[in-house]
């Protein structure tokens, strides 16, 4: 199991130090503007829009384009699907001329969305993320979302997940100690996967007990008046960046 | 409905969060789709849990994918919108609170709540699937082709794991969070 938790790139740049809240309603502005871009100046602006965040960012340009590798087969299928079954005037290779500029389209819009998410989570790191959505869902405690107690089960199933995966490995492995096959054939496998879940359940509800007892000896009270050690701040630096994905992607929309 | 959070129950669901998310990766290699223990996990959060902080497990689980953890079996961060299966995972809060409340005594009346929670996850799962094809790939599928695509193959594994979910739901249940 790979526990690169995330694909945060930890360094110390101005996009780094960008306040979450502003990251992410910026990334959500430019996804905006990209769904709406429909000529190649549209696209060139956003791209280099988001070239530049790179950039300020001190990000590795491979890094970045290495979050389009899990799309690759849905770009080249949604390309290749618009380019030849679109109706339109017969281009090269028995494709439609129309079908390929709409291809064209489709997929550098997937591409940007892919690239601006990714660039969020290449420089935010999952916990100042769970923060930020914290904060921005604050005022849907009004219709009883509790977002504070959403974002401490997300650190908690954060902390204990390689935990978790640990003790299974365990428990296979002492399973296994008593004679328990774990090759075989298909159904047996199936089968032999309850002694497994068994004792990982009983540990995990083990954790869980332990882990509220700390908590409430801790005097944990829930979300209202709890105050937090790293206050977010939003700055004049964030509001700019904040106004400039909102003119990219109003350009971008126009255009 | 409106009772406190408190630190037992925040910890528990933490914890379900964190093997849904173990679930993802205890997989069989099987054709066509492999055998991944996610759905389980999904239909008992909401048994074991109960209707609401089953769901808020799944919505904590997926918050952590949205934040770019890989989590899910198509990655993570907010990309996995735009995969043709978000529609199953954004249907697990729903199950899970759906198994929550159906669920009462006895071995059938368990089965029958984790099957409506699997049927309501395909539904979500296939109506973003038509939305996927007919709106981001713009390519439209027909109905039948899509139940080819994205029911039919997971039926069999499915229905193995809501049986061994409500199997073990009666004795977790007795076990761990409900009776101390």
């Amino acid at each position: 199991m790979d526990f690169t938790l995330g694909r945060y790139f930890p360094a110390d740049s101005p996009v780094h130090r960008l306040d979450p809240r502003a990251k992410l309603l910026g990334s959500l502005l430019i996804m905006i503007g990209v769904l709406g871009a429909r000529s190649l100046p549209a696209f060139g602006l956003l791209a280099i829009g988001l070239s530049a965040t790179t950039a300020l960012g001190r990000l590795p340009i491979s890094l970045v384009l290495r979050g389009l590798r899990p799309f690759f087969w849905l770009f080249l299928l949604t390309f290749l699907l618009n380019a030849y079954f679109t109706p339109g005037s017969p281009g090269p290779l028995g494709t439609s001329l129309e079908g390929t500029s709409q291809g064209a389209v489709l997929t550098a819009r997937l591409a940007l969305m892919v690239l601006t998410a990714s660039l969020l989570t290449l420089t935010t790191s999952p916990i100042d993320l769970t923060d930020g959505i914290e904060r921005l869902l604050k005022p849907l405690r009004r219709v009883k979302v509790p977002a504070h107690e959403v974002a401490m089960m997300m650190v908690i199933a954060l902390r204990f997940l390689p935990l978790l995966a640990e003790e299974a490995d365990r428990i296979k492995k002492a399973q296994m100690a008593r004679g328990v096959d774990f090759e075989g054939g298909i159904l047996k496998r199936l089968k032999n996967i309850v002694p497994i879940l068994v004792p990982l359940f009983l540990s995990a509800f083990r954790k869980a007990d332990l882990l509220s007892l700390a908590m409430e000896a801790r005097c944990y009270r829930g979300g209202e008046g709890r105050t937090s050690f790293s206050e977010l701040r939003f700055g004049l630096g964030d509001g700019l960046a904040l106004a400039t994905s909102g003119l990219l992607a109003l350009a971008g929309t126009i255009w | 409905m409106g009772e406190k959070l408190v630190g037992r129950k925040v910890a528990y669901t933490g914890i379900m969060a964190g093997l849904t998310a173990l679930g993802a990766w205890i997989r069989v290699p099987l054709w066509p789709v492999p055998f991944t223990l996610q759905v389980f996990f999904v239909l008992l959060s909401g048994a074991i849990l109960g209707p609401r902080l089953g769901a808020l497990s799944q919505g904590a689980y997926l918050g952590l994918i949205f934040v770019g953890l890989p989590l899910s079996t198509s990655g993570g961060g907010p990309g996995v919108v735009l995969s043709p299966t978000f529609g199953y995972l954004a249907g697990f809060p729903a199950a899970a609170w759906l198994v929550g409340r159906l669920e009462g005594k006895g071995f059938m009346r368990r089965s029958l709540s984790m099957l409506l929670g699997l049927g309501l996850i395909y539904l979500t799962g296939l109506t973003y699937l038509w939305f996927y094809f007919r709106y981001i790939a713009h390519v439209p599928r027909h109905v039948s082709e899509l139940l080819w695509l994205g029911l039919l193959p997971f039926i069999p594994g499915d229905l193995a794991k809501a049986v061994l979910a409500s199997c073990l739901a009666g004795r977790l249940g007795r076990l761990g969070w409900r009776s101390s």
